[in-house]
């Protein structure tokens, strides 16, 4: 089991932002490697941090406190978290977020962001990279995890990965490698959806807060307690 | 009579000659037979785990395919300063591309202009893109609109490519299910087969605004003739994969498949096509369907990608 925390602290400091990556421990290798590199590109990127970088993460650090979770110190004390891994049918048309042998978590039970239940938290971005956890059947469940979260950024369909796309993304995010630094959104669809023969038929999928966040969060740039309302939005890429 | 020394020299000498001979008949893998990568390498499928089987139903004759094909060994261009400079001048930029901070290596070529950025891979793949916004067009172009205004930009650019042999529109990005641009897809064929993925995507938005393009044309030269698998061999290994309950592991994928939480699949189109993968175009059987699932509410187009390699021999 490979856990690096790095901050044991739970101080908010002003302009200092954590990240948290979490890969299924039924990946391994050039995976891990990718998963690591996201986190040091994040890391180098001025005010943020390296929270958690974990192999083997488990469910209840996205879970809510009142349902058994602890996110309020790991996903919920990140204002970025991923986890990329195998997704789980949980049957009548539900995609749970998998975590390999160590279980998975449905959208009941996860609230992130300052509006959860607990009234704590810090997450603004969730990137989930499995499969199908926002197809058409799941993803209205999943909307109820937008407490305060500005976005989950997923897929409709069965993702196709390279074992570089994590470095991609997280350039993208933070205008590192010639790239030049993109909104969240942008970034993602960027990176998951190419003409290239790899990411052609991948189906990115984000929940958004609203427009606002949407179309204007960036790394270094979004408001940390976005209005939270019963309305949310959901953009596709390709339709 | 034969002596017994004289004998064992005889034999030694016949069975020397016929591993002279059987070499020279059956060399050994050469370095080219030995080096071609698995065609899914450093790819994954992320898949879902505890999911239904698929009754999978075949509604479409099998297509006829050759016993070998060329495979193709992609020639990347030498994408340095120069030519990042002169594809920029070519599209437009003008200016330096975004630096590198200190210490980093350069993974791409990003120019900025006042509306877009252009980005081009040391693969020599481009992307252009304008910032999203999400503010609904007060009205699209027609389909057939999209593509006139996209060969249109392709061809004032030079980008235009003489290998297409197909084009496809459908919503590109959308918004609680409204269109905010409209995706126009011109495939492109090798050596007479779809080069699956590859070609080139334009985006259309508002006005005719060019949004989004996403072009991947990699040039590339005969390398050697595989045998195939048949389609029947094929279309065993796509029912296995969408009947095991785990994804399978990232290591020799032989499938690659764009869902896998649904109840049945309807095959309605079998076609072999290349696909461009480290460093190759290598052959795989494509399987398109419709896959139903009684949860959701719409029928969805599957895609299913089979390595259509005989490895075996």
């Amino acid at each position: 089991m490979t856990i690096i925390l790095c901050s044991t602290f739970r101080i908010s400091l002003a302009y200092a932002w954590y990240e948290g990556v979490g890969l299924a421990i039924d990946f391994g290798g050039d995976w891990w490697t990718d998963a690591q590199g996201f986190a040091n590109i994040i890391d180098n990127h001025p005010s943020w941090n390296k929270y958690f970088v974990s192999n083997s993460p488990l469910p209840a650090w996205w879970r809510e406190e009142s349902y058994g979770g602890i996110d309020n110190s790991v996903a919920d004390y990140t204002q970025l978290s991923l986890m990329q891994g195998h997704s789980v049918d949980l049957g009548g048309g539900l995609i749970g977020v998998g975590f390999g042998p160590l279980g998975y978590t449905g959208p009941n039970a996860v609230r992130l962001g300052y509006v959860s239940p607990d009234n704590y938290g810090y997450a603004i971005w969730w990137f989930i990279v499995e499969c199908s956890v926002f197809k058409d059947s799941s993803y209205p469940s999943w909307l109820y995890t937008l407490t305060g979260v500005h976005m989950l950024l997923g897929f409709k369909n069965d993702a196709v990965i390279c074992s570089t796309d994590l470095r991609e993304l997280a350039n993208r995010l933070t205008g590192s490698g010639g790239y030049s630094k993109e909104t969240v959104q942008n970034a993602f669809f960027h990176t998951y959806v190419a003409q290239d023969g790899i990411h052609n038929n991948n189906i990115a999928r984000i929940l958004a807060e609203n427009t606002d966040v949407a179309n204007n969060d960036k790394i270094d740039s979004f408001n940390s307690q976005t209005p939270v309302d019963a309305t949310k939005i959901i953009i596709t890429c390709p339709g | 009579m034969v002596k017994p020394k004289s004998l064992a020299i005889l034999i030694s000498a016949v069975v020397i000659a016929s591993i002279l001979a059987f070499s020279i008949l059956s060399p050994t893998p050469t370095e080219k037979e030995r080096s071609l990568p698995p065609v899914f390498k450093g790819i994954y499928q992320l898949g879902i785990v505890n999911a239904s089987p698929v009754t999978v139903v075949v509604d479409c004759l099998l297509p006829e395919v050759p016993t070998e094909v060329t495979i193709y060994r992609v020639l990347e261009p030498k994408v340095d300063d120069v030519y990042a400079a002169n594809m920029a001048q070519q599209l437009g930029f003008e200016g330096e591309p975004v630096p590198l901070n200190p210490g980093e290596t350069r993974e791409i070529y990003t120019y900025i202009n006042e509306t877009h950025r252009l980005e081009i891979r040391l693969d020599g793949s481009i992307l252009l893109a304008k910032d999203t916004d999400l503010q609904l067009p007060r009205s699209l172009p027609s389909e057939q609109d999209c593509i006139a205004i996209a060969e249109r930009w392709l061809t004032a650019h030079e980008l235009y490519s003489e290998n297409v042999v197909e084009m496809e529109t459908k919503p590109y990005l959308m918004v609680d299910g409204n269109p905010l641009t409209i995706g126009v897809t011109f495939k492109v064929a090798i050596g007479g087969y779809e080069a699956h993925g590859l070609g080139i995507l334009v985006a259309v938005g508002e006005s005719g605004e060019i949004v989004t393009v996403s072009m991947s044309l990699p040039q590339s030269e005969a390398y050697r003739s595989v045998k195939l698998k048949t389609v029947d061999a094929a279309l065993g290994i796509l029912k296995y994969y969408l009947t095991t309950p785990s994804p399978p592991p990232p290591e020799n994928l032989e499938c690659i498949i764009n869902m896998r939480a649904f109840t049945r699949l309807t095959v309605q189109n079998i076609t072999l096509q290349y696909f461009n993968n480290a460093g190759y175009l290598q052959p795989v059987y494509v399987f398109e369907g419709e896959a139903y699932d009684q949860y959701s509410p719409n029928v969805e187009s599957f895609v299913g990608m089979v390595d259509a390699v005989d490895r075996t021999v």
